[in-house]
């Protein structure tokens, strides 16, 4: 018997053959088989011993192969594999596929040699002749000579525009006035229905000073765009005129682009790009010296539609096995049959040649896989294929996890018959995101666990191919020897008045899973949100104040826009997607969700991109010095470090619990943070010293820490709201600027007034990530020298801000982009 | 008169949706269930991995049960459930009965339901128990007094199961327990 499988396309028998970034990689389905496969240019070239590839199994293996052949190749499998005694080899003489062996008279596959040392700026190659692993620098040099190209282990290859090659010169022009110091906030992203304003600072651009440009704002280019066009031709339909003056920054600031004005279209992603030119020599050309704010490879400004709304694509779903027995209402089936897909209706259209990331959606104990239409459409739509499956999730966390793992084989193993073969060779499974509900939410971590630590093996993906875990009010049984994120990039979404989950003392902690975390990692905590909010049809288990309660509708919508926004960021890249992490909720938040709804955000990023850790209270327990080295001055009060678990079973501030209200780790966990507080006596800091081998601050780009306000403490109820406070920076002449946090719009957002466990009113410490771009310490000529900056400062008081407050702080570092 | 007595109304009306959005709190372990319903013995000719204890055997026979429980423990949540025993057996009870507190159960094995205790343990996940948690729980149900089920309860549930079930998989369990939970909890549901 014999099956063909011509380059790219998949054999009647489940082998299918895809083109990845490094070879061909050879899928096979269990079930048939074994057969032998050989990779010749005809069918003369079958039994050929040269030819022979290696023996299907059930661990799928890669070709080498050199990448676009210059001539067809062909894979054909031969149903009976190469039969082996002591005359016979099994050994196809490649060692990189793994050692063949003979296993009852017929060969077996071998374990595929991994090279992958997880450094993207290396070509990792396996050799054929030796088996051994070899690592090559990449060569990042692309030719152009208008772009300087550069490797970083985490992204690989990048560029940006070379300023020798006169391309303008990158500045931050885009953002939004502010109406106290820095007077000016340059962002990234801006929601269509805003304002986009420009400002020049004065102090940082003096050369500015009189004169008169002409200000554009493009479609955005790619540096390389920059270097091989540098014609400007205005998006609005004409430039504005803007004449600069010497003086402060806010008497530089214009409306840039009135609301509605410009198109967000972003076709299925998010965020449509602009750069933003000041044409001051007014030759409708980008010429050297020119300010250009989108000059590198990302856009000066993103213009984001309403991401509640659905995409442009129309959208189709069926069921694997549905709708009659409907197996949602298992008794005794395991639960490993039926999963529900949502696809871009384009897949119906012969001929249609995309590919599209893959979204597994993991349900909850007692859930069912279809109570997720809201979610599953919404991100099809946006041109992702979507799928929900059954769950085992009674037995425990174990079962939940294996079930993850096998409907995330099966649908890439089974996409030539599932729906009738409408997903084949439309899936791309490098880009594989799996969210997760309630048990479902830590079962997507165990899974990825059992990969990373426990060897497990899928046979269609690796962890690589897992871009987010996303975890909806998560469990934590496993604790930190089973649910551990790792370096995956992480996500939790969870409500504060979530009734199951409920974040109470000594129980299951959410927010555990999200500190476990290493890599990318941001959390979205809403206020009077329940847990069976986030799906269509589950019991309501609100459990907080009433009057809070914000529905379900509503927390779909934070639900769709953030969650399409988090695997937008992690599977397209997108970065107008990032601000809706950890910008100041009050100020940024999709269209479509109420004003009146509060979100409190985290935000941290992998640890390439957090170019100096100041603090994190992880591994020096005296609190006069800080983790990086330097001295720690305050007269805070009741300064504590310590691991961030309450661990009294009580929420009450009893004054013997410094760590009350935390629900950040597990007894296993090793998570620290400081608790401090100020009265009303007078005004207080928290200053810490930089070492002198890392006070160059100028090549970073953000200033970023967290902060909490103390549930159920005296001096959190005593002022309840958002607790404002001022952040400095002192360079080593002792210039010193200052910037209150609610410049941005809010400041820490107190704890939801949930009651229960204890006397009085606040639920679980909220960490809120604030993050504040260096260069706003400039602002105005402030004349701080980020080149030397001696101290980071923290100020409370009436003076500062709020003038009483319980805080816990953590994860103070400068950021790069 | 009127206004107050409405305002009465609304703050009554009021108070009953509150305790109809909590969370229903579940009964303190151990505890035996209300009542035995059904009880049908069953043989598989294809055994199935029975994944609801940290053994995982292969089962061949066992018994379905209808049981009557506090609602409170039929209602779907995520956190830990107690853990249904009867005997030295982990038995498997579906997210569905809630609120009639009718579930459908599965006990793994063919144990004398005259002679072993049928209760709830211990909240926790089913994979994670093994023997000895099976023997402490064991030991917990006996100080609480919890023994084997009333007689009568046990013949009468045995006379409305029937006799043996004998079947091809544990997929065809599933028509028999969409049966059961529509006979026994539907009209309440």
């Amino acid at each position: 018997m014999l099956f063909t499988a011509a380059y790219g396309q998949i054999a009647p028998d489940s082998l299918r053959v895809e083109l990845t970034a490094d070879a061909v990689r050879l899928t096979w389905g269990a079930g048939l088989g074994p057969y032998g496969i050989y990779r010749a240019s005809g069918p003369s070239g079958v039994e050929s011993a040269g030819n022979y590839v290696g023996v299907t199994g059930e661990t799928f293996f890669k070709d080498a192969l050199e990448l676009e052949p210059a001539s067809a190749v062909l894979y054909f499998l031969v149903a009976d594999p190469p039969r082996c005694n002591q005359n016979f080899n099994c050994g196809n003489g490649n060692p990189c596929d793994g050692e063949e062996s003979c296993i009852n008279r017929r060969c077996a596959a071998g374990e595929p040699v991994n090279c992958n040392d997880g450094d993207s700026c290396t070509l990792d190659i396996c050799s054929v002749t030796t088996g051994s692993c070899s690592s090559a620098t990449m060569d990042c040099e692309d030719g152009d000579p208008c772009t300087l190209d550069f490797c970083t282990p985490i992204l690989g290859c990048e560029s940006s525009v070379d300023p020798a090659a006169g391309v303008g010169i990158a500045a931050e022009l885009a953002g939004n006035p502010l109406n106290s110091y820095p007077h000016f906030e340059f962002v990234r992203s801006f929601n269509e229905d805003a304002a986009v304003s420009l400002a020049v600072d004065p102090g940082l651009h003096p050369e500015l000073a009189g004169e008169t440009c002409d200000v554009y704002v493009v479609e955005a280019k790619s540096a390389a765009g920059w270097c091989s066009d540098r014609s400007l031709s205005d998006a609005r339909g004409a430039p504005d005129t803007r004449t600069f003056i010497a003086g402060q920054v806010q008497d530089n600031t214009f409306t840039l682009v009135p609301p509605l004005t410009l198109s967000a279209a972003a076709g299925d992603g998010i965020g449509r790009g602009y750069d933003v030119i000041l044409d001051c020599d007014r030759d409708a050309d980008l010429d050297s010296g020119e300010l250009v704010d989108g000059l590198a490879d990302r856009s000066g400004l993103y213009l984001v539609h309403d991401l509640t709304q659905p995409g442009p694509l129309a959208t189709v779903q069926f069921d694997s096995i549905g709708p009659d027995p409907d197996h949602c209402d298992n008794f005794f089936d395991p639960g490993n049959d039926d999963m529900r897909i949502y696809h871009p209706a384009d897949l119906q259209n012969p001929g249609f040649g995309g590919r599209f990331p893959l979204v597994v959606i993991s349900h909850g104990n007692g859930h069912c896989f279809d109570w997720y239409d809201f979610l599953g459409n919404h991100l099809a739509s946006y041109g992702y294929i979507v799928m929900s499956h059954d769950n085992d999730t009674g037995p425990g966390i174990e079962t939940a996890s294996m079930t993850t793992l096998l409907f995330t084989d099966r649908i890439l193993l089974e996409q030539d018959t599932l729906g009738g073969g409408i997903l084949m060779g439309h899936i791309d499974s490098s880009r594989i995101a799996w969210l997760g509900h309630s048990r479902g939410g830590e079962g997507i971590v165990r899974a990825y666990d059992r990969i990373v630590d426990d060897g497990y093996t899928p046979q269609a993906f690796t962890a690589d191919d897992i871009v987010v875990l996303s975890s909806i009010s998560p469990t934590d049984f496993l604790e930190r020897a089973g649910a551990d994120p790792h370096s995956a990039n992480y996500h939790l979404l969870y409500g504060a008045a979530d009734g199951d989950v409920c974040g109470c003392p000594n129980s299951l902690y959410p927010f555990a899973l999200l500190e476990r975390a290493a890599g990318n990692r941001h959390s979205t905590y809403l206020h009077g949100a329940d847990h069976n909010d986030f799906n269509c049809c589950g019991f309501n288990d609100f459990a907080g104040p009433a009057g809070t309660e914000i529905g379900r509708a509503e927390a779909q919508q934070v639900q769709k826009a953030i969650q399409l926004a988090t695997v937008e960021r992690y599977a397209e890249k997108s970065l107008a997607a990032e601000d809706y992490f950890w910008r100041q909720w009050e100020s940024f938040r999709p269209i479509g969700v109420a004003a009146s709804t509060v979100v409190v955000n985290e935000y941290r990023k992998e640890p390439a991109l957090r170019s100096f850790v100041l603090e994190d209270y992880q591994n020096e327990p005296s609190v006069a010095v800080s983790s990086s080295g330097g001295a720690v001055n305050f007269d805070i009060l009741g300064l504590t470090e310590a691991q961030m678990n309450d661990t009294n079973g009580s929420f009450s501030w009893t004054g013997s619990e410094p760590m009350n209200g935390m629900t950040r780790g597990e007894v296993t966990d090793d998570t620290r943070g400081a608790v401090f507080d100020y009265d009303a006596g007078g005004d207080a800091f928290y200053e810490l010293e930089v070492i002198p081998s890392e006070r160059d601050f100028s090549d970073d780009h953000f200033l970023s820490f967290r902060f909490m306000q103390g549930t159920r403490h005296p001096l959190t109820a005593a002022e309840l709201g958002d607790l404002i406070l001022t952040v400095g920076l002192e360079d080593g002449a002792g210039t010193s600027g200052a910037i209150r946090i609610d410049a941005y719009g809010g400041g820490v957002e107190e704890p939801y007034q949930r009651t229960g466990y204890g006397t009085g009113a606040g639920w679980q410490n909220e960490f809120e990530t604030i993050r504040i771009r260096l260069t706003d310490f400039l602002a105005n000529g402030s004349g701080v020298d980020l080149t030397n900056v001696r101290y980071v400062r923290f100020y409370f008081g009436s003076t500062y801000g709020s003038a009483q407050g319980r805080l816990g702080l953590d994860d103070v570092e400068l950021t790069v982009e | 008169m009127r206004s107050r007595t409405l305002c009465g109304f609304a703050i009554a009306l009021a108070l009953s949706l509150e305790v109809a959005a909590a969370t229903p709190v579940l009964p303190e372990t151990p505890f035996a269930p209300i009542d035995l319903l059904y009880a049908r013995p069953f043989t598989l000719t294809e055994p199935m991995e029975y994944r609801w204890s940290a053994d995982r055997p292969m089962v061949t026979s066992g018994w379905i049960l209808v049981l009557e429980v506090d609602p409170a423990v039929a209602y779907p949540r995520q956190t830990a459930l107690p853990v249904l025993y009867a005997g030295d057996q982990v038995a498997r009870y579906a997210m569905k009965g809630y609120p009639s507190g009718r579930i459908v159960a599965l006990v793994p094995s063919r144990i004398d339901l005259h002679e072993a205790p049928v209760w709830f343990g211990t909240p926790m996940l089913p994979e994670q128990v093994d023997r000895s948690v099976i023997t402490a729980e064991q030991a917990l149900a006996a100080q609480a007094g919890i023994g084997p089920l009333p007689a009568a309860m046990v013949d009468a549930a045995l006379s409305a199961g029937g006799g043996e079930l004998v079947l091809q998989s544990s997929l065809d369990l599933e028509p028999l327990a969409r049966e059961l939970h529509l006979q026994y909890a539907g009209s309440l549901e």
